[in-house]
């Protein structure tokens, strides 16, 4: 009896997945811990009201996303203790100009959980990368309201004005002009935490260690850029085809931080190295042509959502490729 | 799940990262702000050495810019000795009655005189436009207002003039007002046997009030198309060229399409013009046709306009004869009016003159006088800045003695307006009075 007990227990048991320390909030910690060079630069540089603003889009993204979990019935299991939340507030925050509005991170944020996260059934299931969607969202209906792109330094740390009006610095700068250690240690006007490559570099290495990141794609996107960097040149107005402002554009466009951050993401990239190189190698095309067309912001993340998009697709293609040449190679072995 | 070695690790990991990115940051800070100044200042050099030439520059912050939504940014210019030599703003100046209608300019003041150092528009095509106007600045001090449209021309113009005018001022005006409270009134010059001068302008029955050339600047009376001012300069500037007011080619509305940035209503103008040349013929000069009206005035009211207060600061008479119909217009023999006479005639008539009944042109109701709601100023959508009181009554409703916000007593300087790029000009200037108004804030000035 009690043998037959036992066995119908072990029915209904959960099938043994695999166990690994690197689990979802393993990862997202990871991710965090990664970027918080880059929340330390953007405090020293920009003051109060970038801590404001990282503290702000985090708090806000965790709340929105608890809020739309417990609507759709999903909130409450208490599975895992859930950090993309937080992450993603902070990446928001991190690809902010240090003059934004904490309206403007509000709807980049609840852009980024409601639309790009919730609604394809919460965290892990997003198709795309919330941050980038929810920034490249802003960017795209309140345009003028992501270009408080204002000097660094310890004269605006307590300035605390461009949270609440809108900037009125109104303009990209241009970054040629920039000196190679000012470009190297972001002292010069940029994002929140996407300036300073040492920073992001410094996250990256954390990443590799703690065996966060795939690099096929960050790898493939940062070869095609130093590649067909000339070419884009050529499609600039009034540029030479060769690499002059190529040091410029790698250090100051975010490119860094997208390949590190972004197109290392382990949910929204693609999983196999084949696919994950074209990825990169597609985002690094596309940001070419489009730096030559829009304004930096929207070059900089449209290719990653394009990317993100594509990923399934790609993971597909590449999967049933594989299967079909393991095929043949049975063939052949028979 | 991790254990609690594998926390342990993380944590320190995670803690030496942030250790040591905090040192790299601080200490790549060091080592590139030098740099980052020297670039921060070429480029501040390029942007603002056209308008302001100075060795470095500063941006101010400060509350005191929030109430400016105008101005972008200001800097202060120092010269090699570190001594402040003026201040430059960046700024996006909007047209008060049309907000879509908006340029981006930087300015130049100088920061001992206030005086204009350089203008430079972002449009390029504009800053071509506008280079007369940073010349004419150039060394002036701000703020900045339109001169009134008191025009005169060279002898160069190829027009025949009208036969008979005799050399002197002329004069006439209006003997009642139009809703606004306003009477127009032409004066003339002749020269020559030439008109070399022409003003059309309007005095208020409100004595507070300034006369419509400079209620039309300052915003206070808007009509469509260009400032009320700017359309006066146009016609009158007009009239000079063509030497006679029937070859302003006036429709039936009363409008006129040969005239360039005219499109309100010069019906008017053209009657007043001809009363003054009909005065010159008969060298009926301002001085008599002003003393006529203050002996029509007497004579109708029983007593003299001064002792009524009727007299403004330009010594003419406020009033209009509109209760008094009796003393201008001309009845058929059934009674109805025909007709207005001018003050020449009805002095003649005092005189004991007989005068016959050709009829003149109808001063009343001229289209001011019966404004379509975009043209009538009490319609007008007015914003603070033109002093207009809104919660007050509409008989108590004034209309301010200022410019973009400014007391006229405090501009220095006075410019004609241009006949082309006004708008462009407006704006310009705009910009200056801002920065000046900002200026007397930042640095509390007393004035």
């Amino acid at each position: 009896m009690s043998r037959k007990r036992s066995v119908k227990k072990e029915e209904i048991r959960l099938a043994p997945f695999i166990h690994t320390e690197k689990n979802a909030p393993y990862i997202y910690l990871t991710l965090i811990a990664a970027m918080v060079p880059c929340a330390i630069y953007g405090a020293f540089y920009y003051g109060l009201r970038a801590i404001i603003l990282i503290v702000f889009c985090m708090v806000t993204f965790t709340l929105s996303d608890m809020l739309f979990a417990h609507i759709a019935g999903r909130g409450g299991k208490g599975e895992y203790f859930d950090l993309s939340s937080a992450s993603s507030g902070l990446m928001i925050a991190l690809i902010l100009p240090p003059d934004t509005t904490l309206v403007t991170a509000l709807t980049a944020v609840l852009f980024a959980s409601i639309v790009t996260k919730q609604i394809f059934g919460g965290p892990g299931s997003n198709l795309v990368n919330p941050a980038a969607a929810g920034v490249l969202f802003v960017c795209l209906v309140l345009p003028s309201s992501l270009k408080g792109y204002a000097e660094g330094g310890t004269e605006g740390w307590f300035m605390l004005r461009p949270l609440i009006f809108v900037s009125k610095t109104g303009e990209f700068h241009d970054y040629t002009n920039c000196s190679f250690p000012e470009l190297i240690t972001g002292n010069f006007p940029g994002m929140i935490g996407a300036a300073c490559a040492t920073c992001i570099i410094l996250g990256g290495i954390f990443l590799i260690m703690r065996g966060a990141i795939r690099l096929y794609a960050p790898i493939a996107y940062i070869v095609t850029l130093t590649l067909f960097f000339p070419m884009s040149n050529l499609l600039a107005k009034g540029t030479r085809f060769g690499y002059e402002g190529f040091l410029a554009f790698m250090l100051s466009s975010g490119v860094v931080f997208v390949a590190v951050f972004m197109l290392g993401d382990l949910t929204t990239m693609p999983s196999r190295f084949t696919a994950g190189f074209f990825a990169g190698m597609v985002c690094g095309m596309l940001t070419l042509v489009m730096r030559a067309f829009v304004r930096p912001d929207v070059a900089l993340l449209a290719p990653v959502l394009s990317v993100n998009f594509m990923s399934f697709v790609l993971d597909f293609l590449m999967k049933t490729i594989s299967r079909r040449n393991l095929r043949s190679r049975e063939v052949d072995l028979r | 799940m991790m254990t609690h070695s594998q926390i342990k690790v993380f944590v320190t990991e995670a803690l030496l990262l942030a250790i040591v990115s905090a040192a790299l940051i601080i200490g790549g800070f060091l080592w590139s702000n030098d740099r980052a100044d020297k670039r921060l200042q070429r480029e501040y050099k390029q942007k603002f050495g056209t308008v302001l030439p100075a060795e470095s520059y500063t941006q101010l912050t400060g509350r005191v810019l929030n109430d400016f939504p105008e101005i972008n940014s200001v800097y202060r210019g120092y010269d090699k000795d570190g001594t402040p030599i003026g201040y430059v703003f960046d700024m996006t100046v909007v047209m008060p009655s049309d907000k879509s209608t908006k340029l981006d300019f930087r300015i130049g003041i100088d920061f001992e005189t206030s005086r204009v150092t350089g203008l430079m528009c972002e449009d390029p095509k504009v800053d071509r436009r506008l280079k007369y106007l940073e010349s004419t600045l150039k060394g002036k001090q701000i703020p900045v207002a339109f001169r009134r449209a008191d025009t005169t021309v060279s002898d160069d113009e190829t027009y025949a003039p009208v036969e008979g005018l005799k050399d002197g001022i002329y004069y006439a005006q209006r003997l009642i007002d139009d809703r606004s409270k306003f009477v127009d009134y032409v004066e003339m010059e002749i020269k020559g046997g030439k008109i070399t001068r022409v003003n059309w302008d309007a005095f208020n029955l409100d004595m507070t009030t300034e006369d419509r050339s400079y209620a039309s600047l300052s915003g206070a009376y808007e009509i469509s198309g260009l400032d009320w001012a700017v359309q006066s300069y146009n016609i009158c500037h007009a009239l000079l060229k063509l030497q006679d007011p029937d070859r302003l080619a006036m429709k039936s509305d009363g409008t006129t399409s040969i005239v360039d940035g005219v499109t309100c209503s010069i019906q008017c103008f053209v009657d007043l013009s001809k009363e003054c040349i009909n005065n010159s013929r008969e060298g009926y000069t301002k001085d008599k046709y002003l003393a006529a009206i203050n002996r029509i005035y007497t004579e109708t009211m029983g007593s003299t306009p001064d002792a009524d207060g009727v007299r403004n600061k330009a010594g003419y008479i406020a009033f209009s004869f509109e209760k008094t119909p009796e003393v201008y217009t001309i009845y058929d023999e059934t009674g109805s009016a025909r007709g207005t006479r001018t003050v020449r005639e009805i002095e003649a008539i005092m005189n004991g003159k007989r005068i016959s009944n050709k009829l003149t042109p109808t001063p009343t109701p001229s289209p001011e006088a019966t404004p379509d709601p975009k043209n009538d100023a009490r319609n007008a959508d007015r914003g603070a800045e033109d002093g207009y009181a809104k919660d007050s009554s509409e008989d108590e409703q004034t209309l301010t003695d200022s410019i973009d916000d400014l007391p006229m007593s405090e501009v220095a300087t006075y410019i004609y307006p241009p006949s082309d790029s006004y708008v462009e000009t407006r704006l310009a200037i705009r910009a200056f009075n801002t920065g000046y108004k900002f200026l007397k804030a930042y640095l509390n000035w007393r004035v």
